[in-house]
């Protein structure tokens, strides 16, 4: 079966397809501000006149470039190009900024590549058992799920882990401005009929991580772009990337896996596996205090995780036909499109279909390697032979697009400036960005978790003690306490261990 | 402003304000749409004053807005928003052209001598940038941009 589709992809259009789809996803996602869900969004009405297979072929290409694309923006200009790519600028900028852009792009793409065939095989490998899985998550675990995203990148704020759950609960509030998801009654709307809608997780993700970039280049003027040391001599070949990527096996193999977890889970994509696998990388690395540097692990981690997501999260998608992150939204609607509903059906009556959809994502990511390393040297002359002063209006005039296009509306676009302008200010106070926007996209999840669980729980004296019933709740909450109290135990091990070198040095001397 | 403040106590500050804002903006409606965001409020009052608590125990110090000029940001983010506020009076064409060339020249000055025939230089360039992003919204992708007095 696998093999007669494999040969039925083999057709120059749908390699074609292929190509042209993973540039545009990689031009899109490179362009801060612009991410998957609005690369598929807006490339969703040329695959109507397409065939199914065609038309799923391309979104997937769409997606697979766009995911890898927004690391070119986090290495080259400090913004993730999308969410997924996060935390890719942790590392990848401060590389960038040594010389290594070019490096940085090499590593990103390889680990990129890696990360796309590795979420392809556990979609064909582990499908059943994984979709299992995810039927066990009820309610509560939903919510412990979004929780446990948010002390994770709260431990991830660097300096205080406090300031970075206050960010993320900013986020969450933020994101029950407008329509209750259970109630349907409006919160917060502040007296003004255009919150009503409240605040588009996109429109605010694109204020928080891009207006602010905007004002520190404008503020630094001269210094904005040149502090970037750009060595073009630096450049590594392809081979010894592909070397340094797979001298890591352990972080590769265990981004993968975390990528894959994380992408089953319905809801929680790229955006929190980045994440998820950088902060596990840098716990398991020998020099954890280098990271934020230019780590090539951080980078690896990040990379290989967010392109796991894109095939992992079509498993609630394919089987359930719950979106596993918000570009599945647009893909869900092409399938249905086109007649095909998710299921058993899709892997029995339609099988050539979706066994030809899910390897052409495996396609796609080797494409990404022609198209990245040759559209990327492209993007980084472009992005650096720009002056400073033309870059900022640029973006701005990319993103003030970008937010309109989301839903046709002026007000998204003062939403976004004006959300920007106050992630600005936060930034000063040591309030960073990501667990604002973390806390925007968890919250709906956490809410309906929430409300959903305390109504189940009526039976109960205190209906939210129903939170703690399920053994895999247990599991969540004993992640969650572990991942709250981590910096604080690492200090305390770091301090015990300096003390007991301490010690030995005395008694030696 | 280059001084060195407490950024626990500032940030706890206007944790507490934002948690004020949102416990005022609490309406009476029911249980089942406001029991999440009055949790959350709840949290996010304990988060902030807890802040506070460590401004006063275990403070961390530093500067706030000590990257490079203040002036500059803060005419960019002037002019950001007085380009979004004349989308719709202007159109976005003619807006993106106007406020476009504005940021490009004030920007430019702390590199350049900013002169007439730069100006002359940069406007084609920025003309030629909107047009290519209008046509591919307006035609290709089909995205009604806002039209004003102009077009």
């Amino acid at each position: 079966m696998l093999f007669e589709t494999f040969t039925l992809l083999l057709d120059p259009v749908i390699i074609l397809t292929v190509f042209i789809g993973v540039s545009a996803g990689l031009f899109v996602g490179a362009m801060p501000g612009l991410t998957a869900t609005m690369a598929l969004a807006v490339l969703l009405p040329f695959t109507f006149t397409l065939p199914p297979l065609h038309g799923l072929v391309a979104l997937g290409a769409v997606y697979m470039g766009a995911i890898y694309g927004g690391s070119f923006a986090a290495i080259l200009v400090n913004t993730p190009g999308t969410p997924s790519s996060i935390a890719t600028a942790f590392e990848g900028y401060p590389m960038a900024k040594q010389g290594r852009a070019l490096e940085a792009i090499g590593l990103a793409t390889v680990s990129s590549a890696v990360g796309g065939l590795a979420g392809v095989f556990f979609l064909l490998i582990l499908s059943p058992p994984l979709a299992r899985l995810s039927l066990r998550f009820g309610p509560a675990e939903y919510f412990w799920v979004a929780i446990l995203g948010l002390t994770l990148i709260a431990s991830l704020s660097e300096g205080s882990v406090i300031k970075g759950m206050m960010g993320g609960a900013l986020g969450i509030l933020i994101g029950t401005m407008g329509v209750a998801p259970i109630g349907g009654e409006t919160r917060f709307t502040f007296g003004l009929p255009v919150l009503q809608g409240g605040v588009a997780m996109i429109v605010a993700l694109i204020g928080l991580f891009v207006i602010p970039e905007l004002y520190t280049i404008a503020a630094k003027g001269k210094t904005a772009l040149t502090a970037v040391n750009v060595d073009s001599r630096a450049r590594s070949s392809l081979w010894q990337v592909t070397k340094k990527v797979f001298s890591m096996p352990g972080n590769l193999i265990r981004s993968c896996i975390i990528g894959e977890i994380i992408a089953i889970i319905p809801g929680a994509g790229g955006n929190i596996a980045n994440l998820v696998a950088y902060n596990e990388a840098k716990r398991a690395s020998k020099n954890p205090e280098k990271f934020g540097t230019g780590v090539e692990e951080g980078l690896v981690a990040t990379e290989s995780s967010n392109n796991v997501t894109v095939a992992g999260s079509m498993v609630p998608l394919l089987t359930l036909g719950i979106p596993g992150a918000p570009p599945d939204a647009v893909i869900l609607g092409v399938m249905l499109l086109h007649g095909l509903r998710p299921g058993i059906e899709l892997f029995t009556v339609n099988a050539h279909l979706t066994y030809g959809f899910i390897l052409s994502m495996g396609f796609a990511a080797i494409a990404m390697v022609p198209v990245g390393l040759l559209g990327g040297r492209l993007i980084y002359k472009v992005i650096f032979r720009t002056p400073y002063y033309f870059l900022v209006p640029t973006i701005a005039l990319a993103t003030i697009l970008g937010t309109y296009a989301l839903r046709n509306s002026h007000t998204d676009v003062i939403i976004m400036l004006l959300l920007g302008t106050l992630g600005y200010i936060f930034k000063q106070f040591d309030v960073a960005p990501a667990p604002i926007v973390l806390g925007l996209i968890l919250g709906s999840i956490a809410e309906m978790g929430y409300v959903q669980t305390v109504l189940g729980g009526q039976a109960y004296t205190y209906p939210f003690l129903r939170l703690f019933v399920n053994p895999l709740s247990h599991i969540l909450i004993g992640m969650i306490v572990f991942s709250a109290a981590w910096p604080y135990l690492s200090t305390l091990i770091r301090r015990l261990k300096n003390r007991s070198r301490n010690n030995m040095e005395g008694r030696n001397e | 402003m280059n001084r060195e403040i407490n950024t626990d106590i500032a940030g706890g500050v206007i944790g507490l304000t934002l948690t004020a804002i949102f416990f005022f903006s609490l309406e009476d409606i029911s249980r089942l749409s406001i029991m999440f965001p009055e949790a959350i409020i709840t949290i996010l009052g304990i988060i902030s004053a807890s802040l506070v608590i460590k401004g006063f125990v275990a403070p961390s110090r530093g500067q706030i807005f000590n990257v490079g000029s203040n002036t500059r940001w803060l005419v960019t983010a002037l002019l950001f928003f007085l380009w979004v506020f004349f989308i719709p009076v202007i159109g976005f064409f003619v807006s993106a052209v106007v406020f476009m060339t504005t940021i490009v020249g004030y920007l430019a000055q702390s590199r350049i001598k900013v002169t007439l025939r730069r100006f002359l230089t940069w406007l084609p360039v920025i003309v030629a940038e909107v047009t290519f992003f209008y046509l591919i919204f307006t035609k290709i992708l089909h995205v009604p941009l806002p039209r004003g007095f102009f077009f």
